[in-house]
Order: structure tokens, then sequence, then C-alpha cells
């Protein structure tokens, strides 16, 4: 422990030396000090030692606070904080507590008075140590490469180490260290921004459009679906070509996909939602160029009845998300994100179309998000025994990349108008080219890379000059404000080192790039240390608002210098509010603020709660969000943070909150009955599911967050030597029964009797948000009603104790439920706003609100209620306080600038049919076409001719059943150098003429002219049909056998056991016929026998009948 | 990517008959030995105090087997010193002394059965779920900080014909990881060609000269700063400075020629069946890989798919008996490897004393795909062991909290990492 007394006369602490010598400033006897009446320790010391000494000293002081031992060196922080505490409390009267002896009015206000003054001083000496530069957050970093680069979704942040976090945001100076790993990250990351801005072609990459199938050739969807976890759709009926998986379930995914099975344009139907060990995505696209794509998506739903399609429950929503695939190929899970969730109305299809930013190897995952986990896959007969809701998703549309202009605008910052030319080695002799990356397809993608154009670069005449122009243009963006011909000259000078040393103007120009994308200069938010210029105003502005840089129109405010005239810092508010971007703000403020950004760091109990699901959590997330923002855009007042006769929900949470009539993923604003305890942030299932820990719910952090988040009163953290409440989930005791016991501790009770009331209050919901009048149980209690849930969730709780919710205000003001503890709270709307304004004050500035502080954030609050109290109002009085602009009075907002935005009407809102969860972009209505590809030499038909002396007599592999002849001949048709004589159907042996003159056959020993034979007709037949030398065995030697074959009613699964039969040694000729349902195989009784082939058919999941 | 697993690989062959016949060990690994070990240079010196200067840097090698391990066969009963050996540990009984073993340990919230296995560095919860995002791994973690201390940061190794790897990024994207001991060893001892070098010294050139450029660029703005932001700016100053001594060596290591050693490159081995015999050339060329200090940090994936049909074992004891010799044998495999490292000897201790050899699995139980009561022991590395550290198997102790202990070993200062809080409790340094 510190000494508590310091004396340093050089702060102004004049310390008696006695005092020094006694090591405390009274150890039980008041001892008179030498020192004026008026100064700190003085009055400090005569005010606690008379009224605070009984309880708050000795060997067990109340609160576990001796006062007698509270450090006064106020230039520790943490000392200031606590004295602050004591002056807030002796301010608000809480201490000294009603029953103790109370000082007069006027030696309350003296002490407060002297402490105010002295907590001023300390502040300002400490100003100088308190640092304003502070680098810039992930977030920050990302948002402020994308929007400079016109790259919207190039993912950055995730790759740099994280922030930390102070005062509750990661925007505090403090909170942003800088190690050498940062370092070594952002150099990663400007090679990684500068691969992706710089053009290496002449011309865009080819536009792709490709229509795909949620069953992917090696996909797991087609495999879940063969085993009943979906079903192929054609008008809305089971697919004839490919049944139900029943009894049977489809065989061989291979045979299947060689088939064509799922390549017929058949819709899916899926009743399987993601788990374990199903994540569907559409692998036919695997992003080969970053860039923007359209995406379409039709989807419905249905309920399928045992091989029927019918009318469903109603609109059932789907999930689209974005899927990074791993290093080598295969599907992976990670990083991703979510999109949103689109409307699958009741078998009626919806087309859903956005825009999306996909970096490379990135593809689109799906979910039936709405569907509750349930898995036909070893069910006994599977689909066909199955009734329940579906979802179909008939296709999936994707086209890109879009490119507005070419070279991308990414390009032209870096490298403005110069001209792209292919590099020639020989006309710049000792030049070293730029460095190229092959682009490959890594995964299962059908979509392939261009042809590689050779090495494309920027060309120069006239190269220090044009790096000077370029860096002239590109330098002040990045560093958002001026920068010197000096420093500019120095990154001229890099340029002009790297093409001394043989670079080409491109990696020249590059080098620069790279160290101003290191440098402190983008790194940090510099504010100059005298008073905050226009240009870090304008950063303060955008940084609050868009977590992004300054755009062209606000830069040149900062540059005009009018960025203080009240009406263009409000208007650019309004202007900045009204952007997309600002979307960012309301994510990342609340992220924080609300701590959202943990939404997911608790996983509910399944057998606690069984409805939860990635669905719901994203729709509480949605709400949170939604709600804010109507908040803002409304400027409703801060009582609406607790209270609110609408929400904002979906289908999803409208369910989950026992209201009726809502339909569809979108967020919709609803009015709520009279009596319904929803409406505002304090009940909503975000909040409540953050503040539990999964399996139970504790009155004690839910008050404290509702203290520290909402009311701005941080509670202390407990004594060291208190042992938490340990959860009992057995349904015998309740929480509130052990916390009963835990208050009657004197020590607990003071702290407890202000933290537990909101928390009593929040008791009647659950941890994933849920109103209860009883507490779930695992153990003891009653049978639980299924209420909303899910008819297909198996529930296995019961119903414990009842939920008591009321409690008593520190003030003595009683509620009897969470309703009318609503009410009291919504009471004190000032301090709910008083809180947002320093929360705000905080996340915008990147510095603690200090003492002095106060009086500035009373202003902003004052100023904002006599306004109206609308937090709109208050945002902008907060941007336009000294606080923001380091001015001395406050910049006024115009009252017309609210007007407008005040006045929107939301009832107009029309409902989306979707809930997005990322940013969605604008829509790239014309993009710029590549040139097209020049076409492949065209090859002229060539007639053969056929002569008797160049037969082959060969068997045929794939004519598993007699109309597969058909399928030969017309394989054949495409197969010039090749004429079908004749064939056996018993055997599949059949005679081909060749064109002995042919390219192909040239030259070619009988053995070569089969093997060609057969690698052009597999190609030709998709892999269905081959040949292979006849059979050595004499007919009469060969036996006959035959079966039939359980469920044998696909033409694929006919392939599927033809193949099996076909491939085992001593078989010559098989069928298999989904007609008949039967199969046969012709043998080789010396080589196998039936009960042989028997076991290798039941070994591959056959059954017969 | 969740898997269906009976459908995820192709080998599912029995092995009984393949895995007892004896395979040649190959010619390298018989004493081999290093002929030239590297005297550390004063640059790559790690700057961390007398004592790592006196005996030597620390390091980690980090082992996950995917298919469970028998828990009956390997947890102890009793906890403590006194604990009576198990049929495998028994199999390491010369380690007792310098080995700890844990029971009651897991992954807070990794969960997802097989999914599991890619979270057992990194700790990161859920990988079952759809949205996932893996964290970045122990061996990553400590590379990031430590690595540039050698030749290679770190070796992300793999016993496996499939593409699994341990180590993730701080994005969570996963770094391949080197399948082939033939590639390895040419990696290691064979010098690369001149022109590789000359690009790779050009690009940690380049990337020095920009960090020199940028640390000129701080003090200009310093200038402008008040005294508490010019500190602040020290700080990053201070980073780049770092950063550019790491790159200064690890330029320094492109000139080096790459340590000799008197061991023939080994043959690659892809039979799957084969598995206890390719785990143990990796282990021969990871002992040569810490010998000669190219690098410290070590992690390996010993993909044990092929045996994954008889860990749903049922308690069949025809099938347990198999299952439990084929692990057997990977245990010793891991005695051997133990057993090498405490056959050199660095700065008076052996290399195993300098060295933590981690070794789990991700599945408590993999006949009920269990993610609970993770089989997981770590010997060496300058640990007080010799005991059976015991939790509650019904509410685990988290096995991340030994990853902080590990980190702080290896000399890092951190407190925390993935849902990691705090150290191991009850296991103290050496």
């Amino acid at each position: 422990m510190r000494t508590p007394i310091l004396s340093d006369a050089r702060r102004g602490f004049p310390f008696s030396p006695f005092l020094m010598l006694v090591g405390a400033w009274f150890s039980g006897i008041w001892i008179a000090s030498p020192a004026r009446a008026d100064d700190f320790p003085t009055r400090a010391d005569a005010f606690i030692g008379r009224y605070c000494v009984e309880c708050h000293a000795g060997d067990a002081p109340a609160g576990a606070l001796d006062l007698t031992r509270l450090p006064r060196d106020l230039h520790d922080a943490e000392h200031l904080r606590r004295w602050v505490k004591l002056y807030d409390h002796v301010a608000s009267g809480q201490m000294p507590p009603a029953d103790s002896e109370q000082p007069t009015a006027d030696e309350r206000a003296a002490l407060l008075s002297v402490l105010s003054r002295e907590f001023i001083a300390a502040e300002r000496a400490a100003a100088d140590e308190t640092p304003r530069l502070r680098r810039l957050t992930r977030a920050e970093y990302e948002h402020t490469i994308r929007d400079l680069f016109d790259m919207p979704g190039i993912a950055l942040a995730g790759n740099l180490p994280a922030d930390g976090s102070a005062h509750g945001f990661d925007k505090h100076a403090e909170a942003l260290d800088v190690s050498h790993v940062n370092i070594a990250k952002y150099l990663e990351s400007a090679d990684h921004v500068l691969d992706y801005a710089i053009a290496t072609r002449p011309n865009p990459p080819t536009i792709q459009q490709r229509r795909i199938s949620l069953v992917n050739r090696g996909g797991f969807v087609a495999h879940v679906v063969m085993n009943g976890d979906g079903v192929l759709l054609k008008d809305k009926r089971p697919d004839p070509e490919f049944p139900p998986a029943a009894e049977q379930n489809h065989l061989d995914q291979g045979a299947h996909e060689r088939w064509g099975s799922f390549r017929n344009g058949a819709t899916v139907g899926l009743f399987r939602h993601e788990d374990e060990s199903f994540n569907p995505y559409f692998i036919e696209h695997v992003t080969i160029y970053p860039g923007r794509y359209r995406v379409r998506t039709s989807l419905w739903s249905f309920q399928w009845d045992k091989g029927q399609v019918l009318p469903g429950r109603g609109t059932e929503a789907g999930r689209l998300s974005v899927v990074q695939l791993t290093g080598d190929g295969r599907g992976g899970q990670h990083p991703s994100y979510v999109l949103g969730y689109f409307d699958a109305p009741d078998t009626k299809a919806l087309e859903h179309e956005l825009h999306v930013w996909l970096n490379h190897n990135e593809i689109i995952g799906f979910n039936t998000a709405s569907l509750a986990p349930t898995a036909n896959y070893a069910r006994p007969g599977r689909a066909m025994a199955f009734t329940g809701p579906g979802i179909a998703i008939d296709w999936l549309d994707i086209e890109g990349p879009l490119h507005e202009v070419w070279p991308p605008r990414g390009h032209r910052l870096l490298f403005g108008d110069l001209p792209l030319t292919e590099f020639d080695a020989n006309e710049q002799p000792g030049v070293r080219a730029p460095r190229r990356v092959r682009v490959r397809q890594l995964g299962a993608g059908m979509n392939r890379p261009d042809p590689e154009p050779g090495v494309w670069t920027v060309r120069s005449e006239s190269e220090l000059e044009d790096a000077d122009r370029l860096l002239t243009g590109f330098l002040p963006k990045l560093f958002r404000r001026p920068v010197d011909e000096s420093v500019r000259q120095q990154y001229r000078e890099i340029v002009a080192e790297r093409l001394a040393a043989g670079d080409c103007f491109e990696s020249a120009m590059r080098a620069a790039y790279r160290a101003a994308m290191c440098a402190p200069d983008f790194l940090y938010h510099i504010e100059p240390s005298a008073r905050l210029d226009d240009y870090a105003l304008a950063c303060r502005l955008s940084y609050f608002l868009w977590n992004s840089l300054p755009d062209q129109q606000l830069t040149a405010h900062a540059a005009a210098g009018d960025l203080r005239r009240p009406e263009t810092l409000h208007g650019e508010v309004e202007r900045l509010l009204a952007d997309p971007r600002s979307q960012r703000f309301v994510d990342d403020f609340l992220g924080q603020w609300l701590k959202l950004r943990q939404i997911a760091a608790t996983d509910p109990d399944r057998k606690l709660y069984p409805e939860f699901s990635p669905y719901l959590q994203d729709s509480m997330l949605a709400e949170s969000r939604a709600y804010f923002r109507k908040m803002l855009d409304g400027d409703l007042d801060a009582s609406y943070l607790v209270k609110s006769p609408f929400v904002m929900v979906n289908q999803k949470l409208a369910t989950h909150y026992g209201i009726d009539g809502v339909s569809g993923a979108a967020m919709r604003p609803v009015t709520l009955p009279a009596d319904c305890p929803r409406g505002g942030i304090l009940t909503q299932a975000a909040i409540l599911k953050i503040t539990a820990n999964g399996t139970t719910t504790s009155p004690v952090p839910r008050g404290a967050f509702v203290m520290e988040r909402l009311l701005g009163e941080p509670p202390d953290l407990p004594p060291s030597n208190v042992a938490a409440i340990e959860p009992d989930v057995r349904g015998a005791t309740t929480i509130r029964e052990q916390l009963a016991k835990h208050r009657e501790d004197a020590i607990c009770a003071t702290c407890h009797r202000r933290i537990d009331p909101p928390g009593f209050a929040l008791e009647a919901f659950d941890v994933i948000g849920g109103f209860r009048n009883r507490y779930r149980s695992i153990g003891e209690g009653d049978a639980a009603p299924r209420g909303s849930i899910d008819p297909f969730i198996p529930i296995g709780f019961k119903l414990g104790p009842a939920v008591d919710a009321s409690g008593e205000l520190p003030d003595g003001r009683e509620f009897t439920d969470v309703r009318e503890y609503q009410t009291l709270v919504a009471e004190d709307a000032t301090k709910l706003l008083r809180n947002l304004a320093r929360q705000w004050a905080v996340y915008s500035t990147g510095r603690a609100v200090r003492f002095a502080d106060r009086p500035r954030i009373e202003q902003v609050v004052q100023r904002t209620l006599s306004q109206g109290g609308g937090v709109r109002t208050l945002l902008h009085e907060l941007v336009g306080s000294p606080l923001f602009t380091g001015d001395d009075n406050p910049i006024e907002m115009p009252a017309e600038v609210l007007a407008s935005s005040r006045n929107v009407e939301d009832d107009a809102e029309a409902t989306s049919h979707r809930m997005i969860m990322t940013a969605v972009l604008p829509a790239v209505d014309s993009p710029v076409q590549a040139e097209v590809a020049s076409v492949a030499p065209s090859e002229t038909a060539v007639e053969y001719s056929f002569d008797e002396a160049h037969r082959v007599r060969v068997r045929v592999i794939g004519l598993f059943e007699p109309h597969r002849v058909d399928d030969l001949k017309s394989a054949l048709a495409e197969f010039p150098e090749v004429l079908f004589v004749e064939i056996d159907d018993a055997t599949a042996e059949a005679t081909l003429a060749y064109a002995a003159t042919s390219e192909l056959f040239r030259n070619g020993n009988p053995e070569q002219i089969v093997e060609r034979m057969n690698n052009r007709l597999r190609q030709l037949s998709g892999h269905t049909l081959g040949i292979q030398p006849p059979v050595a065995t004499p007919r009469d030697q060969l036996e006959r056998i035959e079966w039939t074959i359980r469920g044998l009613d696909c033409q694929a699964c006919s392939l599927a056991v033809y193949d099996i039969l076909q491939r085992m040694p001593g078989v010559e000729h098989a069928t298999a016929s989904f007609h008949t349902g039967r199969a046969t195989a012709l043998i080789d009784p010396t080589k196998t026998d039936r009960a042989t082939i028997e076991a290798a058919l039941k070994a591959r999941g056959v059954t017969f009948e | 990517m969740g898997v269906d697993f009976a459908n995820r690989r192709a080998s599912r062959e029995r092995l009984d008959a393949v895995s007892r016949r004896a395979v040649s060990r190959r010619a390298f690994l018989r004493g081999a030995g290093v002929a030239l070990a590297l005297p550390l240079l004063d640059a790559m010196r790690p700057l961390r105090g007398a004592e790592a200067e006196a005996a030597g840097p620390r390091r980690m090698v980090a082992i996950e087997t995917n298919m469970g391990i028998l828990p009956q066969y390997f947890f102890p009963e009793q906890a403590g010193a006194k604990y009576s050996a198990t049929p495998y540990l028994e199999r390491l009984a010369a380690h007792r002394s310098r080995t700890t073993v844990f029971s009651g340990v897991s992954l807070p919230g990794v969960t997802g059965a097989h999914a599991a296995e890619k979270c057992f560095l990194t700790g990161t919860p859920h990988p079952e779920r759809g949205g996932f995002r893996n964290g970045v791994s122990l061996d990553q973690f400590a590379a990031e900080q430590i690595g540039n201390e050698t030749r290679f940061p770190s070796l992300t190794l793999a016993m496996s014909n499939e593409n699994p790897t341990l180590s993730y990024t701080r994005s969570g994207a996963p770094i391949p990881a080197e399948k082939s001991p033939r590639r390895l060893f040419e990696t290691l001892f064979v010098q690369g060609k001149p022109e590789e070098i000359e690009a790779r010294v050009e690009s940690l050139r380049q990337g020095r000269s920009t960090l020199d450029f940028v640390g000129d660029q701080s003090r200009r703005l310093n200038r402008s700063l008040s005294p508490a932001d010019r500190r602040r700016m020290e700080q990053y100053l201070t980073a780049v400075r770092e950063l550019e001594r790491r790159l200064h060596t690890a330029e320094e290591w492109e000139f080096r020629p790459k340590p000799k050693v008197d061991a023939q490159p080994p043959e690659d081995n892809q039979d799957p069946r084969q598995f206890v015999e390719r785990s143990r050339m990796m282990f021969d060329i990871i002992k040569l890989a810490l010998e000669t200090d190219s690098t410290r940090i070590v992690s390996l994936f010993i993909d044990t798919t092929v045996i994954h049909n008889i860990t749903h074992h049922g308690n069949r004891p025809e099938v347990l008996a198999e299952l439990r010799g084929h692990e057997e044998r990977q245990f010793d495999a891991l005695n051997g490897f133990l057993t090498t490292l405490t056959e050199t000897s660095e700065a008076g201790q052996s290399l195993l004393d300098r060295t933590m050899v981690l070794y789990g699995t991700c599945m408590g139980s993999a006949n009920s795909h269990s993610n609970v009561n993770l089989p997981v022991l770590l010997a060496g590395g300058g640990f007080r062991h010799g005991q059976h550290l015991a939790f509650d198997t019904e509410n685990n102790y988290p096995l991340s909290n030994l990853y902080v202990s590990m980190l702080q070993r290896l000399g890092l200062e951190v407190d925390q990492f993935s849902t990691g809080n705090g150290t191991m409790r009850g296991l103290e340094m050496a």
C-alpha cells in the first residue's frame, strides 16, 4: 500500500511534516492541522473526522472503505477517482446515510467547493501527462482503407491484434498500445491492400454470371439430400428423376453427379438446419477476383408431408452468409459473417437481390434459419416418413466482379490516369518487372480465372514528376490533413531511390505508398497540441459517425475553414447521420456501450433453452441496433432507453416476445399492447442475454449493467473476500433467496440496495430474454407448457419456483414488477440522457470525461433538455460543445437543422422482406464490360470414311438399361471418328468402326485404339459410358444372376448399382433398372459367385427385397 | 466444416496385420547427430535477461492426436506425486519425473465432437457453429513474440494424408502444415538457391528501409506534439525499432548457412496405417530442428483418422484391445521422442528440460464424441513435474490456463490467452 500522505509542494499540497512522520492523517485521534481552514486536507479531514469515521474506519470499515487511509495524492488517477466518488456521494446526499448525523448545508457546500477546486487543479496538472494521440482502432483502420480505396469489403481488422479497452471503449487513447506485432501486421496489411488495389490487367476480369444450385457437386447438401434431409423439387413436386429418399437412401453421390441428378435445374427443399456436421453453401462459385458481386436468390417454404408438398405454416427465413474457404480449398467456416435473413414465403417464391463485396476465396453460405434442428438422415423411412416444414431454394445467381470503372478507383487513387501498358523488358533494360501472383481457383468453383494477360503495369514518361503529382494527391487523403512539401519530398525520395535501384515505376511508387501506410501520420489521430484545428475536427466528426476518414465534402469544409459555422457543423452532422456509413457508428458504439459485441459470449443451455438459435441471436442484435437507430432518427428522448410504446422486431423476435401478427425477417416498428413490459433497451433480449451467463440469471450483473451502462453510476467491485453466489438450477432455491442472505450482511447491503433493484425487476426475463413467471428447472418442477416454442423442438425442462420481480429503489420508491420499475426509472430521464452524453463524449473524443468536464456535459444536457431532450439533439449539442470542438463556447445548432429529420414518418416503412446484418452496397448498374475474349479457332468439320478392315469388337460400359443404347448412339453422334455398327444387348458387346486416317487413331495398335475410344466416349458421356476390350470367357460358360433391389427408383441409383456390379472381378456384364427394380449380372462362375456379389452390394448400402 | 465422419476419408482398412509388421526405420534416424551446431549470433540472442543467456532458450512442442485417447488406460486414479502408473503412462515411465499428467481439464466452450480438433491450441469456443471464426493458436501467438530469434519462427507440422493443422493466425486463418518429412528436412537443412535467398533478403531489406523511414516520420511529428503525446509516440518508435531488429535478424539468417546434420533426408511414407512410424519420423526431425535451434516452436497434428472406426468401440473387448495396441505404440513413439530430447544437453541441461512437450487430444472419449476430460500431459520445459494434477471431472478446469503457464515459461509477459485467465493451478515453474 502506498504511503497515504504525500507532500508535494510543487503541486500545491502543503502537508505538515509532522503528519508525514505520523504516517497517517490521524490514527483515531484528531490532530489539528496547522494549515489554513480552507485547505483540502484540513477541510476534508474535518468533515470526514466528524461524519464518516464512525463507519469508515477501523478494522472492518463499511464497504471495506477506510477513509482515514484514503490517499490524498490526487495526481494518481485511481485516488482521484475515489475522491470523486466520495464527492458524488456527499453531493447527492447519499452519504452520510440518513440515519446518522447530518452535516449542515454549509459544511457540505464548503467541502464540495474545496474538493472541486482541488480536483480541477489536479486534472490540469495531469493534463500534460494525458495523451491525446491515439492510434486508429482495428475497425477505424479497416473502414478508412475501405472508403479510401473504394474496396468496401476488404477484410483487414481480423488480422490485426485486438485493441484494448479503457473507460468502456476501444477508442480511448490509453487502450491503444503498439508493439512490434502491430507494426509487422501493418506492413503485411499495407501489402495486402496494395495487392488488391493495383490493377494488373488492361481490362477488368470477365464478368461471370452463373446460376448455381445448393446441391453442389461434391457438397454436403447433395449428400444429405440423398439421405432424406431434403428433397429435389420440380414444379413444386418431388423431382421425378430423383424420388425422395425413403427406406432405401440414394446410393453413391459420385454416380448421381455423373448422371447429372443435381444439375437439372431442380429446386432444393431442405428440412435440416445447420449443425455440427452440416454447413450448406453454394460451392460452385468460389471468388477469384475480389470485388462487387450481384447475388440473387429465390426462396419459398412449404409443408412436407411424406412425399407431398403442401402449404406451410407461414413465412420462413433463410440465411445467407459469406464463408471463407480454408487454405486447401475445402469448405471452411471462417472467417465468415452473416449477410442477412431473407423471407421464404409460403409456397410462393420470392426473389431477393443484393450487392456484396467478396474477397478472394469467399463463397456464399446458406442456412434454413427459421427451421428447428431436425435430421432424417438415419431415421427409418427418411423423407418419405417425415412431415414438417421445409425451405425451398430455387437457385442462387451470382454475377461479377462488377467494376464501375477500370482501372478501379483504388488503382486510380494510387496512379491517377497513367496508362496501363504491357511491361517490355527489352524496352527498359535493367528495370525489374513488378511482382505478379498468379490467381488460381482453389476450390470446387465452376468459375475460372481469366487467361493471364502478361505483365501489365502503369507507364510513366516522366517518373519523378508523376511521383510528385501522385503523392500530392494521395498523402493528404491518407493522412487526413495537408502535407508539407518537405514531407512529400521525403516520400518522393523513396521513389527516386527505388527507381535508381532498378525498380519499375509501379514498384517504386508502391514502396512509398507502403511506407505512408505504416507511418504514424496515417496510423494515429494527430491532433495539434494547441487548438484543435479544422482538419482534426473533421476527423473527430467522421470517426465518430462513420468510424472512418472525412469524405471530400467534409475535408473541403476543413480546408475552407468554415466547419465551425453552426449551419455547416450541424449540417454535416445531419449529412453524416443520413449516410449509410453511419450504421458503423450504431454498430460500433452499441457493440461497446451495451456490450453487444459479447452477444455470443455465452451459450444458452440447450436443455433449459432449447428454442435458442443463431437466428434468434442475430434478431436480438438487429433489434437493439434498429431501435437505437429509431431513437436517433426520431430524436426520441432518453426515457425511450427504458420504456417505449413500440418495439423493433421481426417474426422471430415477435414470437419470442409473445407479440402476434408479425411475419417475416425484416425489423419493423410494432406498437405494443399497454401491459407489455417490452419497449426500451432495458428489456431487449440482447441486453438480457448479455447480462446472463447462458444458464442462470442474477440480479447482480444485470443491476450493475443498468447502473453502469444506462444510469452512469458504476458500482464498486465487491470486496475481495466476499464469495460470489453459486448458481443452482436444480430448482430448490431462487437466486433471490440466495441473495437475500447476502444482503443481510451490512457491508454488502450498502451497495446491493442500489445494485439489486434493477436486477430484481429484470428477473422477469430469462437468459435469452424470454418473459417468465416461473423459473425453468432441470431437476424439480412441474411440466412446462410449450408456449411459442417450435413444435419440432423437444422440451426437457420443467417449471420451478415463481419469479418475484418486485423491489425497492434506494430512495424508497417501490415496484411490484418490471413494468412499474420501467416507469420509475423513466422518471430519471435526465440521468439517462446525461449518461448517454458522457458515453458519447468518451467514444467520440477518445478521452475520459474528467471532473472538470462536468459543467460542459451539464451544459450539453441542459441545452438538449431545453430543446425537447431528444437524443439526436443531444448528439448535435455534444458535437457543438467545447468538449468536442475544443472551442470556448458551444456552436449552437440552428433550429431548422433537425426539422427535416424530426418530421420523418416511420409508418410508411415498406417491409423489405429481409434483415440485413452487414453493410449492403449500392447496386452497380452499368459495370464496365471486360473485352470479349478472343474466340478459339473453330474446328473445321471433317468427314471420315470407314471400312470393314478397321473395326473393333468391344464391350460397352454403362449400358445398365436397354434405353442406354440410345444414349450411346447419341454420344457417338458427336464422335465423328467412330461409327456404330451393331450391338448385342445381352452382353453389351458392340462392333465399332473407326477412321484409321484420323488424327485420333492414326498409327494406333488395337489396344491404343480401344483406349482412345474409351477416353473420348467417357468425356462425351459425362463419364457414364466407356469402352473396354470384349469378354474373354465364352458366352456359354457365363452364368446369369438376378436380384430385386429395394427402392431402386432412380436412374442415378441404377447407375450406382451397375457400377458396383460391373467393377467386380468376374462380372462380365450387368444391368440395373429403375423401371423394374431389378439388377442382373453375367458372371464367370470360376471367378465369383452370388454370395460374394451380394456381400459387396450390401457393403455399399444396397438392400434386397 | 463439420463433417459426417463416416464419409470423410477413404481409408477404412483394418490395421491389424500391417501395423504389426516391422517397418525398417530410416537410415537417418540411426544415431543421427548434429555435425554443426550453430553458434548463436549476438544479434539473434534473445534480449531476455541473464537466465536465458546462461541456460539457453526455452522451447515448446505442442502435439494433438485427433481421435481421442482411451481414458481408462490413461488417467491415473490417484492425484499427486504418488499415483500408480496406468498402462499408457507406464510407457512413459522413464520420464515420470519430467511429466505432469492432467485430468479434469478441457477447453471451455470447445465442443462439436470432431470439430474441436481445430481448436486444440486456440481454445476458441464453438467450432461447430456456422459462423465460427477461429482465433490465434498458442504456437503462433508465441511465434509472433519470439519467433524471430530463430531461422524459422515456428514449424507447423502434420502427420496426415489430409490437410489438418493446429496453427492459426490472428485472423483465424489456418496455416498449412508441412506433411512431408522429406520436404521438412530439406527446408531445415538443405541450402536454398542463391536467387531465392537474394529475393528474400531484398524483401527483408525493403521492410527494414520502410521501418527506418517511418521511424524518422515519428521523430518529425514529435516536434509538434505535447510531452504526453511524445511519450505515446515513443511507444510507436520502440515498436518500429524492435521490428527492425527482428527483420535484421531474419536477414542475417538468410546469409547464414543452414546447419548441417549427418542424417540423410528421410523417405516419405504415405501409408495411413503406419501412422505410428510416420509420427516417429516427424519426431526425429523435430528433435534435429530443436537441437540446431532452427526453431523453438513446433506444432504437430497427428492424424489418426485411420483408426476412427475402431474408436467407436462400443466397449467391445476385442476392438478395445486393438485400439489399446495402437495407442500404446503411439505412447512408445512419444517416449522415444522424449528420450532423444534427454540425450542431448545444452548448457548443462537436457534439451527436454528446456523444451515443453504438450501432448493431448481434443476428445475425452472418442466413443461418445465427448469434448471434456481431455487426456493431456506436459513433459519437460522447466516445470516441477512428476505429478498427476487432478481437477473436477464434473466441472472441468480450463486447459487454456496451461497455455498461459506455457507462454509465461517461454518468457512472454501475458496473463491471459484465449479462454485462459491465469496460470495452471498447481503447476509451478522449476
